[in-house]
């Protein structure tokens, strides 16, 4: 397993073969196993947000933040699907956790999941690229050991959603069994899950009739309760790369610009140095993003 | 007419707040196109036909849709039924699929300039004239086409809601060029995964070679559960819904299956004169 | 159709018969194979057969038609040579009036084959009569023919050019938008084939009508036609006509036509730069639309004038009369009072495709205007540029700065520009610091290594561990070329600190530069200092610390060993 070779090929948007990705997941398992649920990172890092298989945009992050390991980092979920290079980018990250495991950290999203990557993309991919869906069977396999959350120098706790009425402390969190899909309900779907809300008093809850939305004094009160000093997600697109929330008690980090192809928003990664001193740093979509998307010309059409 | 081609112009975080907090509004779709628009003038009528963003969300807002819950709703309220008493979570009172209602905004020769607001409504009336459909099917020339995005949003990872207008006609830019008509369809589109699809389409024409003064307004809203509408007959969930064009489709095949508002309409742009549909 | 009972043939007779048959890929995989069938006819059967049957079935599926339309190209040797191709009009004829573009072009392509291998009398006779019947067809086959015009006009006997003529002329007034369109498309080239006068009296004219299109889309292409015009019309003719119609459509409400303005320029400069007697003129032509242009609303037309507006300076610059380009010394006025001001607006546009498009001809702005002048007018924008808000802005300057050192001296740069040759050192990009640290060691070729160490050092205490990193980048990109004692006794310290540095990160850095500096200091030093704080890292409590200062040592030992 020559994983410098690895993250060389990977970078140059090849994706591994199919044995090799087997290897690679049955490694990452074996190191991810051994992280909390919370899992805890000394500063100095650099977070990231939703990246959505947007490989061309990764790349572009790293040219701004720097190659790993000279930075660290946490990705906070969503790696895959919508974007076209959900392989490329998830086997990039996870070659990267294996080789430098003190420097790459990657948290559970809400996409990674069996369900929800058979209805938006990763798993067609897959299947694309390898003919089977033995690559999405091990990838998947990986999402059921990453941690849910993440505490840097125990004062910022990361999670890709947000808070859950079921968690007042982070001990509660500690006691999830999280080796499992995402469920449809309960604290660890809520912490994928749920998102902020400004209009909302104590815990809202969505008119979809599923999911929490929580206001300010619940992120007040979780920081206080959890002597944290903020709380750093991704999960919603932000215009502008990223957004604070609540008396910048709360921040919304998103790192896939022009998401789609079509958002036209810019991305932001949030860097802490080893004072945890913060610095947002934003980008714009990498030109060669356009490249491997499917020609999808304003034709004209006639339509009815 | 014109629009903002080719940079789809979205509004910046601070703008939607603003827009929410004028409008009332706790959600927004996140994809919100707040600089696109179309607008069709006919200057001797003094008429003037706009499809943008914020008046849809307007429409959205003081619309009264029947509740939609995502599929797993049941499930997770029985299993949150203690957390949402112990911590008298409220249940948030909006509609999150966005659907709207929206037509177009309309001034007519005594209306105000501006898209916003409901004064100077055009005089639309029932008619039994259609579209000539043989005319937009006819191979004439295109020689410009535009498809408008005014919103969308992703129903966080619950399906799509999309409101976008296509328009081709003779003069201005970007558009459909045909020799004969011009052609605007506004197009509401939801799907709500393993629940339903609904469809509200708009389609306003006219025939300025033939009849110049008449402008027509078609609109049909089809919906229905993935159940009901397998049940008539119509493709299962999955990439027959994949998108606005293939949901059409689908849900033509069970018509009138789903079909719950049909309605022509006609627009007189002036008394007797007969002078081209102008359009910028 | 049918061939004989010869069993060799059998396989063609598969063939013909599949050109009939109701599956449409069968039909298709036949038409790809005409060439053979037609060899297997032979060159008469060929025309009397083969041909009238795929005239007659004409009305098949688009990718059928295609693929007929690009065979029937081909086809001259097939029927007998050139004294038989007009059999090849009629089917052809048919296939560019269709609706669908893409087998018109192929068809009026292959038309002009077919011409092309016609000889003049057979041309007259055939290809001329179905050129005109085409332009009296549908509208299809009137964008087709727009094509035809400027082979056939150019292999025609002069009586039957004026009828070619008036005929092309129509089809720039005809009353679809399509077919005006190909019209202005095609007229570029036929300018290049009619003879001046009625060039002069006639297409001038239907030019300029086209320029007056009621369509975008047929203005927007009859612009293209502007330079291809310049090049054959006499240049009283080009300064009366064609440059005012520049400078109208500088102002047209399309967009698009403006951005093509801006591609047009370089192609007019080229034309009348060469006329030296009426070369005064030029800038009060020219110019304009180039201001013009460059306060334009739309980013795109800016950006495309950016790309293209220093290929002017020769020209402007010769029309004042001074030296021509590479005339440094004495720069030329009519640049700096035209140009220069344009120069620095893109500089400081608000697209950055722009600002990118003039930086990235930034050294032919110094050949142009000579380095005194940009020393004064350029280093202020130059200096905002440094700073500009999109990374790739800062890191294209930074790709000059080497150049503008060069030319600057040590003295003037420093004062200029060394305090931000060290802020680019701690950009917040990483990929600008990383140009900036690579940029040291061309500064420091240009200005001995001084200047750079004690500029450098300077940040090796910085609060956040990624500017510390680029202190030992620093020091990795200069220590090949500063004196063995600067580095062994300013850099290496730093270096030394830095490997117990509170950040692994920092640390395992620090190593992988011992594992570089080992090469290229002398080996007591390697014994005495570098070993043993990589043997001490080799013991740290982080793991990729650990890897690499191993990986250093190994090192260490190996370069030992050769020695």
């Amino acid at each position: 397993m020559d994983l410098d070779a690895w993250i060389v090929q990977l970078k140059r948007c090849e994706p591994l073969k199919e044995a090799q990705v087997k290897l690679l997941c049955e490694r990452a398992i074996e190191i991810l196993v051994e992280e909390g649920n919370v899992q805890h990172i000394e500063a100095p890092v650099t977070i990231c947000g939703d990246i959505h298989g947007q490989f061309y945009d990764l790349m572009e992050l790293f040219k701004v933040g720097g190659d790993c390991p000279k930075t660290n980092y946490l990705f906070m979920g969503d790696f895959v699907d919508r974007g076209f290079h959900s392989v490329e980018t998830f086997l990039l990250l996870l070659t990267l956790k294996v080789r430098y495991p003190d420097r790459m950290f990657l948290i559970r999203g809400n996409h990674e999941s069996r369900q929800i990557t058979q209805v938006y993309g990763f798993y067609d991919e897959c299947l694309r690229k390898y003919g089977s869906a033995n690559v999405w069977r091990y990838c998947t396999d990986v999402f059921d050991y990453l941690s849910l959350a993440a505490l840097i120098d125990n004062s910022v706790f990361c999670v890709h959603g947000g808070l859950s009425p079921g968690i007042a402390s982070l001990d509660q969190i500690r006691g999830i069994d999280r080796k499992q899909e995402v469920p449809h309900e309960g604290p660890m779907c809520d912490l994928l899950w749920s998102d902020p809300e400004e209009g909302v008093d104590g815990w809202g809850l969505s008119p979809r009739g599923a999911g929490f939305l929580f206001g300010p004094e619940i992120t007040t009160q979780f920081c206080q309760t959890n002597n944290v000093d903020l709380i750093a997600r991704a999960h919603q697109l932000v215009m502008e790369g990223y957004k604070t929330m609540f008396d910048s008690k709360l921040v919304t980090v998103w790192s896939a610009p022009n998401y789609c192809f079509r958002c036209g928003n810019v991305a932001a990664i949030l860097s802490f140095d080893e004072a945890l001193e913060q610095e947002f740093r934003v980008f714009e979509a990498a030109e060669g993003e356009a490249r491997g998307v499917p020609g999808k010309q304003a034709a004209p059409d006639y339509f009815l | 007419m014109s629009h903002r081609a080719p940079i789809r112009t979205h509004a910046a975080d601070a703008e939607v707040d603003v827009l929410k907090e004028r409008l009332g509004s706790l959600a927004w779709p996140e994809q919100f196109f707040g600089a696109n628009h179309l607008t069709l003038v006919h200057p001797e009528a003094g008429t003037r036909l706009t499809f943008e963003a914020e008046d849809a969300l307007r429409a959205w807002l003081s619309g009264s849709e029947a509740p939609v819950h995502v599929k797993t709703a049941g499930k997770w309220m029985q299993a949150h039924a203690q957390d949402v008493d112990t911590h008298k979570a409220k249940v948030l009172q909006y509609d999150w699929t966005f659907t709207t209602g929206y037509r177009g905004s309309g001034a007519g020769p005594a209306g105000p300039q501006s898209a916003h607001g409901s004064s100077g409504e055009l005089a639309w009336e029932a008619t039994d004239a259609q579209m000539d459909r043989g005319m937009l099917t006819a191979r004439d020339p295109i020689l410009m086409y535009a498809d408008i995005p005014l919103f969308e949003s992703e129903l966080e990872d619950n399906g799509v809601a999309s409101l976008s207008v296509k328009v081709t006609s003779e003069r201005g830019l970007a558009v459909r060029v045909m020799p004969r008509c011009w052609y605007a369809l506004l197009r509401f589109w939801l799907r709500v995964d393993g629940v339903l699809v609904r469809l509200r389409t708009t389609r306003v024409f006219c025939a300025f070679k033939d009849a110049p003064d008449v402008v027509l307004r078609e609109t049909t809203y089809q919906e229905g559960t993935f159940a009901a509408l397998a049940a008539a007959g119509a493709p299962r969930e999955g990439p027959s819904y994949a998108d606005a064009d293939a949901a059409g489709a689908a849900l033509a095949a069970v018509a009138p299956v789903g079909v719950t508002l049909y309605e022509r309409q006609a627009l007189q742009l002036k008394e007797g004169g007969a002078a081209d549909t102008n359009m910028r | 159709m049918t061939l004989g009972s010869d069993d060799s043939l059998y396989p063609i007779a598969v063939l013909i018969d599949e050109l009939r048959n109701e599956d449409p890929a069968l039909r298709l995989n036949s038409v790809r194979r005409l060439r053979t069938i037609a060899l297997a006819l032979g060159e008469e059967r060929t025309r009397r057969e083969l041909i009238p049957f795929l005239n007659e079935n004409s009305d098949d599926e688009d990718e059928i038609l295609l693929a007929m339309a690009a065979e029937l190209g081909g086809f001259v040797s097939l029927v007998g040579g050139p004294e038989h191709a007009q059999v090849l009009l009629l089917p052809l004829e048919t296939l560019a009036t269709v609706d669908e573009t893409v087998v018109r072009d192929r068809a009026a392509e292959s038309l002009i084959a077919v011409a092309s291998a016609m000889p003049v009398p057979a041309l007259v006779e055939f290809f001329v009569p179905a050129l005109q019947r085409l332009a009296g067809k549908e509208w299809t086959a009137r964008v087709s023919a727009t094509r035809l015009f400027t082979p056939t006009y150019a292999r025609c006997p002069p009586e039957h050019r004026p009828d070619l003529l008036r005929a092309f002329l129509a089809l720039t007034k005809d009353e679809t938008p399509m077919v005006r369109r190909a019209a202005a498309q095609a007229l570029g080239d036929f300018a290049q084939v009619v003879e001046p006068e009625p060039l002069s009296a006639e297409l001038l004219p239907a030019f300029l009508q086209l320029t007056r299109d009621d369509q975008d889309s047929v203005r927007l292409i009859a612009v293209e036609a502007c330079g291809p015009l310049a090049k054959v019309l006499p240049r009283e003719a080009v300064y009366e006509h064609v440059l005012p119609v520049l400078q109208h459509f500088a102002l047209d409400k399309s967009w698009r036509v403006r951005y093509n303005v801006a591609q047009q320029l370089p192609a007019l400069a080229e034309v009348l730069g060469g006329e030296a007697t009426r070369a005064e003129l030029l800038p009060a032509f020219l110019l304009p639309p180039v201001k013009e242009l460059a306060g334009d609303g739309n980013q795109y037309v800016r950006a495309a004038l950016a790309s293209v507006v220093l290929e002017l300076a020769p020209v402007v610059g010769k029309a004042s009369g001074d030296i021509p380009l590479g005339g440094r010394e004495c720069s030329d006025a009519a640049t700096i009072e035209h140009l220069l001001p344009v120069f620095l607006s893109l500089l400081k546009d608000e697209w950055a495709e722009a600002r990118l498009n003039i930086i990235g001809k930034l050294d032919q702005v110094n050949q142009v205007i000579g380095v005194d002048l940009l020393a004064q007018s350029l280093l202020p924008a130059i200096k905002e540029l440094a700073e500009d808000r999109n990374w790739r802005v800062r890191l294209a300057i930074i790709s000059h700065i080497p150049l503008l050192a060069g030319q600057l001296g040590a003295d003037f740069f420093e004062q200029k520009l060394g305090q931000q040759c060290m802020r680019w050192l701690q950009d917040t990009v990483f990929s600008v610091r990383e140009a900036a640290t690579n940029n040291l060691r061309s500064l420091a070729q240009e200005f001995g290594a001084d200047w750079a160490r004690e500029h450098v050092l300077a940040l090796a205490g910085h609060q956040n561990y990624l500017y510390r990193i680029t202190v030992l980048a620093a020091v990795s990109s200069l220590a090949a070329v500063v004196p063995r004692d600067t580095l062994c006794n300013a850099m290496l310290p730093t270096v030394v600190e830095r490997a117990k540095d509170r950040v692994p990160n920092v640390r395992f850095n620090a190593a992988q530069l011992l594992e570089r500096l080992a090469g290229l200091v002398d080996p007591p030093v390697v014994d005495q200092v570098i070993k043993p704080v990589l043997a001490e890292l080799a013991a740290d409590r982080d793991a990729d610390v650990r890897f690499f200062a191993t990986h250093a040592l190994a090192a260490c030992d190996d370069l030992a060993a050769m020695a």
